[in-house]
């Protein structure tokens, strides 16, 4: 019975993509029309499939449904749906943000006139995103995992004429690729070596049986490729700052809240597989950390309000990458599923300074009056505290989990991640000064928004930070029933210890922000201006992208040149034209002797009979 | 007797090439009335064929036998099994859809359809024949109406691509032919017919090596096998629209489909001895052919080396020697077919309306023409690999293959990913988004006759993408047959 709320769930959306496909041109405006009802279609489903479960204490689960997709003689590939806890968690919270999103984009790209390309790409990428979450394989994972590559590719790039924007989705994709060739390898060997790429058989235990640690690690490794490309992991982190070119709420969705956490929801999902090799588990932890802490830098510098978040959620991915490389997948998805939230509730509140201020820079933003929209404001201060953690927001309970699991795990990396944090509350708080605390200009002409546009951009927002807050509150059923629910402990227990570290943090980051940006225009011209080596450092971005340019430009394409040669002037010219060219001379030479005269032949035949007596006598 | 299904198959452009040699030139809608008649029952007939052909039979179905010759064992026979079942459909499909795209050619009319369905059933008959006698004329029937497609309809080099591509064709016909006559001569041979040899004739090992390596060279050159693959470019990018779609979608697929039925069936031996020289040289297929779409600036060329380098992935599963290995090649076939005469569909199209198919003067067609833009955009992403599609499933089961037999050749294959993902959207970078150029803005949408074609392909590309089983299957009877598993 449960799992046919599946079919709902996964369906729903690609009726939609279709039906958008199909409308003649003429009715291409109520596309949105088309995708919204499927989003909440697909979120009911989704929620009260999710709530009948916590209700039940999970009766149906786990449920499989699997069907053979691709057999010859001996083996055979799989497809089908799995539910259990971790992806009915993953798949609510994907819905259910992804209708939210659709909605905001109602108001959000109302006067864009390719909002039907837009909206079927959109639904397209929640049929693909569930296809990721409900699998049951690994293959099938990656066969997902590349569509929604795909919608992230051709969503960035969805203001065409735009060549920043093309640039930027190709970026995406060929980097995902990178990964993504570690990924395939894994799942090639892994078929190859253990027989089935099944999740429920993926475990430690069987794994472990099956092969020696070495493959083990290896496997690990090849398919954590695949989760540093899209989970933007350092140092393949950089095409996600670029991908800022989408429209907001696409970032709000696919590149904070869902398709870049499906790295993590693998981590999390196939944790049988990293879990079974230390070594693996620590590169995990490494590469998590890098990633944190170059996100975390990078946010402080940025003036462009998507940037900065764009960064912030590249440092956020990394703690969470860092918590299941500590062991506890719990606590990563714990983050994950908070972050998801008030991540996407931030980039909504960017999308309405961007709607209202038609600018992405801070600085204008506050100046043309961005802080007088006391929704939006009231917004970015909610999510922006739980990004930062302060009690009792989501956040703070979640990113207290990571530390707590870091803390068991290593000190180094505990106080690496507590940096982080206060990096965090640094750049949060800069932001929020540069709002609140600038010259605000001359406000602008109030907008008369239809009463539908104003519903659709306020009942997100409104959804979505409530969320943020409930989801956070000790004892509030979301809370404790979703860390139950991913089977955490009953009760959480209260850390004073680290609760006065996080105050601790929070006065640090919160004052040194409050001290430098009191009054922001002057510092903000010394962000842009200063020439220390640190600042330069930050500015362009650790050189992450020159060193690509290098690699593109002066070892890929310049082989490509140097075989493009070779098959040009070897082999076509030398080789072919080469022979064609010797068979005509030779044709041209041998011609000279029919010259049809008398004494060219007498002389030939002298000749030939010189050479004969010759050969002769000898 | 029976209705002889394949015979029709093949009859049906033998008719309408009389029928249109028979009407008055001037009557140009009738001359492609009477080709895209023909042309849809070959379709129609294909899709009955696929209905009726019996999944669990391995051996050669639907066999028709008239002797001819018996003297020389050259008998006209024709059948069917899991191998050739797809590159008829494959065919029949190229060929519908290639007369609907050139419904546009205004020049010499009905010498041009002529021609397309001379070739066509020249390609007919080399799939469905297990007659030696018989692949070598339809061979030939194939190659020579391509070098008048070429040099009287083409574009760009013409002449010199022609030639280039006649001589190389012929070049690899002489090999292969030389080899079918020493195997007439073989003792116990003296006779034409496939099943016949391989029933009759024991190659001794270095025979085997012999012929083995003649017979792949021959039919290599026609695959495109590295360094023998320069003719496939020119070729493409001279020839027009729908001679660039027969030609890269089934010409290129003859020769595969020969080193299958012939060389391997009849040697296997020899194949096991050269399959890691097959493996390495279609290594540089993939990577090398990639490598230099990098560097192409002419649409056409990109698609001519993508074609290289897709080319050399069915080569890669032929050389595994395993049933997985094959079944890959032979899917990998057909989904290359498809998605190359998609491409070629879209580029000939885009030729026509911007007169140029340069990439740095083409730009933001998808504004202007989003039809054919999605078209050629769903093309790439075939070629590049993504899931869902046709190329996807090809590419999995041969590298699967590949890497359990030559492990490190299959690990290196997969580079090609990353690298056809790199030239494959620079290509749609650079022609379809951006601002809108001089060249492209007087180009107009597809209207619906060129619509349908298109989406006919599309459509197959992902059919056989989601649901490979279906051809899996029939594809499976037939390598185990061919490598006596």
């Amino acid at each position: 019975m449960a799992l046919k709320f599946l079919w709902v769930i996964q369906l729903a959306p690609l009726a939609a993509f279709l039906g958008i496909q199909l409308l003649p041109a003429k009715l291409k405006k109520i596309a949105p029309g088309v995708a919204v009802p499927a989003a909440l279609m697909a979120a009911t489903a989704a929620s009260w499939l999710f709530w009948s479960q916590i209700q039940t204490g999970g009766r149906d689960l786990p449920g499989e449904f699997s069907t053979p997709w691709l057999v010859w003689p001996g083996r055979a590939l799989e497809v089908g749906f799995l539910m259990d806890r971790l992806n009915l968690l993953m798949i609510w919270l994907v819905t259910v943000i992804s209708f939210f999103v659709q909605l905001f984009s109602v108001y959000y790209m109302d006067e864009d006139p390719s909002r039907a390309r837009y909206f079927g790409f959109l639904s397209f990428f929640a049929f693909s995103m569930t296809g990721l979450v409900l699998s049951n394989n690994l293959l099938q994972t990656f066969i997902f995992w590349e569509l929604v590559g795909l919608t992230s590719y051709l969503l960035i790039g969805f203001w065409i004429e735009k060549p920043s924007a093309a640039t930027a989705a190709r970026k995406a994709f060929v980097i995902n690729r990178l990964g993504d060739l570690g990924f395939y390898l894994g799942v090639i060997l892994l078929f190859l070596l253990f027989g089935t790429l099944n999740f429920r058989h993926l475990t430690t235990e069987s794994l472990a049986q099956a092969l020696p640690p070495r493959t083990l690690t290896m496997l690990g490794l090849l398919v954590f490729t695949g989760v540093m490309g899209k989970s933007a992991q350092f140092p393949f982190h950089n095409w996600l700052p670029d991908a800022m070119e989408g429209p907001t709420p696409v970032s709000a969705l696919i590149h904070s809240a869902t398709m870049v956490a499906a790295g993590v929801f693998l981590l999390a999902r196939a944790f049988g597989l990293f879990g079974a090799s230390a070594f693996t588990l620590s590169v995990i932890l490494t590469v998590g950390f890098l990633t944190a802490f170059v996100g975390a830098a990078l946010a402080t510098i940025q003036f462009d309000i998507k940037k900065i978040l764009a960064y912030s959620t590249i440092s956020q991915l990394g703690l969470m990458v860092m918590a299941i490389g500590a062991g506890s997948s719990l606590a990563g998805m714990f983050h994950l599923s908070t972050h998801a939230f008030f991540k996407s509730l931030l980039f909504l509140t960017a999308g309405v300074f961007i709607h209202r201020t038609h600018t992405n820079d801070i600085d204008a933003i506050a100046e043309k009056g961005g802080r007088r929209d006391v929704l939006a404001v009231a917004m970015l201060v909610t999510g922006l505290a739980s990004l930062c953690g302060l009690p009792p927001f989501a956040g703070f309970f979640s990113k207290d989990m990571v530390l707590e699991t870091l803390k068991e795990r290593s000190f180094l990396f505990y106080s690496g991640a507590l940096f982080v944090s206060f990096l965090t509350v640094y750049y949060s708080c800069r932001l929020l000064f540069v709002v609140l605390f600038s010259e605000a200009g001359h406000p602008r002409p109030t907008t008369h928004d239809s009463r539908l546009l104003n519903f659709s951009r306020a009942v997100p927002l409104v959804s979505l930070g409530a969320i943020s807050v409930v989801m956070g509150l000790l004892g509030s059923p979301l809370n404790a029933g979703l860390l139950e629910w991913l089977g955490g402990p009953a009760e959480v227990h209260f850390n004073a210890s680290l609760f006065l570290v996080t105050l601790g943090l929070l006065a640090g980051g919160g004052g040194l922000a409050y001290f430098r940006f009191r009054n922001p225009a002057g510092a903000l011209q010394a962000e842009k201006e200063g020439q220390g080596l640190l600042l330069t450092a930050l500015r362009r971005k650790f050189f992450v992208d020159e060193a690509y340019d290098f690699l593109v430009k002066k070892v890929a394409l310049a082989a490509g040149a140097l075989f493009d040669a070779f098959d040009r002037k070897v082999i076509n010219g030398w080789m072919v034209n080469g022979t064609s060219y010797n068979i005509l001379k030779f044709g041209r030479l041998a011609s000279k002797l029919q010259s049809g005269l008398l004494q060219d032949y007498l002389s030939l035949a002298f000749l030939a009979g010189i050479v004969i007596v010759f050969f002769v006598v000898l | 007797m029976p209705f002889p299904v394949l015979s029709s198959i093949l009859l049906s452009p033998v008719i309408g090439l009389i029928l249109i040699l028979l009407t008055p030139a001037k009557q140009e809608n009738l001359v492609r009335a009477i080709a895209l008649l023909s042309a849809t029952v070959t379709v129609a007939l294909s899709v009955y064929l696929c209905a009726i052909f019996n999944t669990a039979d391995p051996a050669f179905q639907l066999v028709e036998h008239v002797e001819w010759v018996r003297s020389y064992g050259i008998h006209y026979s024709n059948a069917v099994d899991g191998l050739n079942l797809p590159m008829i459909l494959l065919t029949s499909i190229v060929i519908f859809c290639g007369v609907l795209v050139s419904w546009t050619v205004t020049t010499r009319v009905k010498d041009f359809f002529a021609n397309m369905l001379f070739l066509v059933s020249g390609v007919f008959g080399v799939f469905m024949t297990t007659n030696l006698f018989f692949f070598f004329l339809f061979y030939e029937i194939a190659v020579i109406p391509m070098y008048l497609l070429i040099v009287i309809w083409g574009s760009t080099n013409k002449q010199y691509a022609a030639m280039k591509l006649t001589l190389y064709l012929l070049l690899g016909s002489a090999l292969m032919f030389a080899g079918f006559l020493y195997i007439y001569s073989l003792p116990g041979a003296q006779t034409f017919d496939l099943q016949t040899l391989k029933q009759n004739v024991s190659f001794s090992p270095e025979i085997q090596n012999i012929l083995f390596l003649g017979l792949f060279l021959g039919f290599g050159v026609l695959a495109a096998c590295f360094p023998f693959h320069v003719w496939s470019p020119d070729g493409h990018v001279a020839a027009p629209t729908a001679a660039s779609m027969l030609h890269a979608g089934v010409l290129m697929k003859l020769g595969a489909y020969g080193i299958l039925r012939v060389a391997i069936y009849l040697l296997p031996e020899g194949a096991r001895h050269w399959a890691p020289v097959i493996a390495v040289l279609s290594l540089c297929n993939i990577v090398y052919g990639a490598m230099v779409a990098t560097r192409q600036k002419d649409l056409k060329y990109i698609i001519g080396y993508s074609s290289v380098s897709h080319m050399g992935i069915v080569l890669l599963g032929i050389s595994t020697l395993t049933p997985l290995g094959l079944n890959g090649a032979v899917f990998q076939m057909f989904s290359h077919g498809i998605m190359t005469a998609l491409f070629f569909a879209c580029v000939g199209f885009i030729y026509d309306g911007c007169h140029t198919r340069m990439l740095d003067e083409l730009g933001g067609l998808s504004k202007q023409a989003p039809k054919i833009s999605a078209f050629f955009i769903i093309a790439g992403l075939c070629g590049l690999g993504l899931p869902g599609m046709g190329g996807f499933v090809a590419e999995l089961l041969v590298t699967l293959a590949a890497v359990s037999v030559y492990p490190w050749i299959g690990i290196t294959s997969i580079t090609a990913l990353l690298i056809t993902a790199y030239y494959v959207l620079t290509a749609v970078q650079k022609v379809f988004y951006g601002p809108l150029r001089e060249k492209s803005a007087h180009l107009e949408d597809v209207g619906f006759l060129q619509f349908f074609p298109r989406a006919v392909l599309v459509g197959c590309l992902i059919y056989f993408g989601i649901f490979p089983q279906v051809f899996i299957q029939w594809i499976s009877l037939s390598t185990k047959t061919l490598l006596g598993a």
